[in-house]
């Protein structure tokens, strides 16, 4: 349903960042991007809902082109984008309003704009900060409100651009599990991030390098492949690949977490 | 943030429960009168009616208080008058407050607290958020569309300035914070201080300013027609309030 096909892209400056790129993504599924800082991902997730067009190539998303600006406003509310920074992407005065503006610029009822408001708040779990002024909110609280402005708009697909990068490790968790959640309720996801340890809960995940696909596959091969060509994986995931090359774990496995490698090792009764 | 100039303060009172429309209204013609008045009585009619509408309102002491940093201001207005009006001299030397700039300085300064008061008695009955609306509304039916924006872009634009002017206070207190902590000396010379302060800042608010943007654009803005979460409908309380206000305005102006 979103089809990338030969994108290239260079900025106005003539800064080349992306190379034929060539993507096809499932309606459903949870895809992560994984990508140092500067590879070009958030480059490439834009050319999804029309915020850049590319230089080369075509993009498709659900039978529709982000490029026309006949259907650029349909695709901004089939695919929702939350962005990096808490403190930038906020333009209401409360979490309320914030939500609300979304549902506002497609000019609902105000019904029909509270009834998704509520809704929206529910699914990230600010219920008791409905009125809540923004200034007030941590970072955590303030990307939930950035996920429900989105929700509120009642998008097919979801995009997450390192969403957790600047906050702390009790909000990152958070935001991951209403990620995942909102995954499971039918939204296709595809969440940008430089942290391995974010890409293992993905259907799949795509490698991107200075610029280019350098694999794409599930987390377990990707990471694989990346742990064979002696790079970094996380500790846990490097144990793992270790003990089933030494021949003491079964090579199916693919732990989540150094919990789960245990429980493999030794179950607990 | 409650307390502070300009901050609303949530009730169930009727002057929350008003149409903004009626209530900026209402604000603008108590200017005109308040501007209109020359002599201190009526000045004390336009307190008191200011003291009445705080207590319907509920919202207790909060307003009042929250005009207290504009004081210095107050001060510096009465001084002025007090010391540069041509009259008869209070005191017997050659920079001398005069009697007539007692008057004026108290007229002058008194119509400005009342102004702020009333201001701050809509802002703190009214979500700024409802303001906006209000005030989009009122200007919907201008040929704004002629110069080149529209009613919505400018309720947009104030209610984004609502947002991120507090905000700017605090990335300007973060860039500051990080800078003394890096060993640079504010102190000691206020304008390259400023300056060294001043551009961070502002490159800051630039690149902010852009992924404010993309943000607002990713969620279908587009300047033109939207709606309001808070839908205004002027009820039969409302209309009553704004003929009231402007018949006695119209009364006090032309008879
Ligand atoms: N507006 C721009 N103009 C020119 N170059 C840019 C612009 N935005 C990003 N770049 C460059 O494009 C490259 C990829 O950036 P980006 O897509 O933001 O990477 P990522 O999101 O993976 O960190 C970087 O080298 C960056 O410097
Ligand atoms: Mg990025």
């Amino acid at each position: 349903m979103i089809e990338l096909k030969d994108v290239s892209y260079s900025y106005p400056n003539g800064h080349n960042v992306l190379d034929n790129i060539d993507i096809r993504i499932e309606k459903g599924s949870f895809i992560t991007i994984l990508g140092d800082n500067g590879s070009g991902k958030s480059t490439l997730i834009r050319h999804i809902n029309g915020l850049l067009k590319p230089s080369q190539g075509v993009v498709s998303v659900c039978g529709m082109d982000p490029a026309s600006s006949t259907d650029i406003w349909k695709i901004r509310q089939t695919v929702g984008m939350v962005f990096q920074d808490p403190h930038s992407q906020a333009v209401g005065a409360t979490v309320e309003e914030d939500v609300a503006f979304g549902p506002e610029n497609l000019a609902l009822e105000s019904d029909e704009i509270r009834l998704r408001v509520t809704n929206a708040i529910a699914n990230v779990g600010l219920e008791c900060l409905e009125d809540s002024l923004l200034m007030s909110l941590s970072g955590g609280q303030l990307q939930k409100t950035a996920i429900a402005g989105v929700l509120a708009m009642v998008p097919e697909i979801l995009i997450f651009d390192e969403v957790t990068s600047m906050l702390d490790s009790v909000s990152r968790s958070q935001i991951i599990d209403i990620v995942r959640q909102l995954n499971k309720r039918g939204h296709t996801v595809v969440y940008v991030t430089h942290h391995m340890e974010e890409a293992l809960f993905a259907d799949r995940v795509i490698v991107l390098e200075n610029g280019s696909i350098t694999s794409d596959g599930t987390p377990r091969d990707v990471f694989r492949e990346i742990y064979a060509s002696g790079r970094k994986v996380p500790p846990h995931l490097e144990l793992a690949f270790r003990l089933q090359d030494a021949g003491m774990i079964s090579p199916d496995v693919f732990p989540m977490d150094a919990l789960s490698l245990k429980e493999e090792i030794c179950p607990s009764r | 943030m409650e307390g502070f100039l300009f901050s609303y303060v949530a009730g169930k009172s009727i002057l929350h429960g008003l149409d903004p429309r009626v209530k900026i209204f209402s604000v603008m013609c108590l200017s005109i009168l308040i501007f209109r008045s020359s002599a201190l009585v009526d000045l004390l009619v336009f307190t008191l009616l200011f003291v009445g509408l705080t207590i319907i309102a509920g919202s207790g002491l909060s307003g009042i208080r929250s005009v207290r940093p504009l004081f210095p201001i107050f001060v510096f207005i009465f001084l002025m008058h007090f010391f540069f009006t041509e009259g008869v001299a209070l005191f017997d030397s050659q920079f001398s407050p005069t009697y007539e700039g007692l008057l004026k300085g108290s007229l002058v300064t008194v119509r400005f607290v009342l102004l702020i008061l009333y201001g701050s008695l809509l802002t703190s009955t009214t979500r700024p958020a409802v303001i906006t609306t209000g005030i989009e509304r009122i200007l919907r039916p201008l040929p704004l569309r002629r110069v080149g924006v529209t009613s919505f872009e400018i309720a947009t634009m104030m209610s984004l300035a609502l947002y991120f002017m507090p905000h700017l206070l605090w990335y300007a207190g973060q860039v500051k914070d990080s800078q003394l902590s890096r060993g640079s000396k504010y102190r000691r010379d206020p304008i390259s201080g400023t300056l060294s302060l001043a551009i961070p800042v502002l490159k800051g608010s630039m690149r902010m300013a852009d992924d404010v943007a993309m943000a607002m654009e990713s969620r279908c803005y587009q300047g033109n027609f939207r709606t309001s979460l808070f839908e205004l409908k002027m009820t039969t309380r409302d209309v009553l309030v704004f003929s009231f206000v402007l018949g006695v305005t119209a009364l006090v102006l032309y008879v």
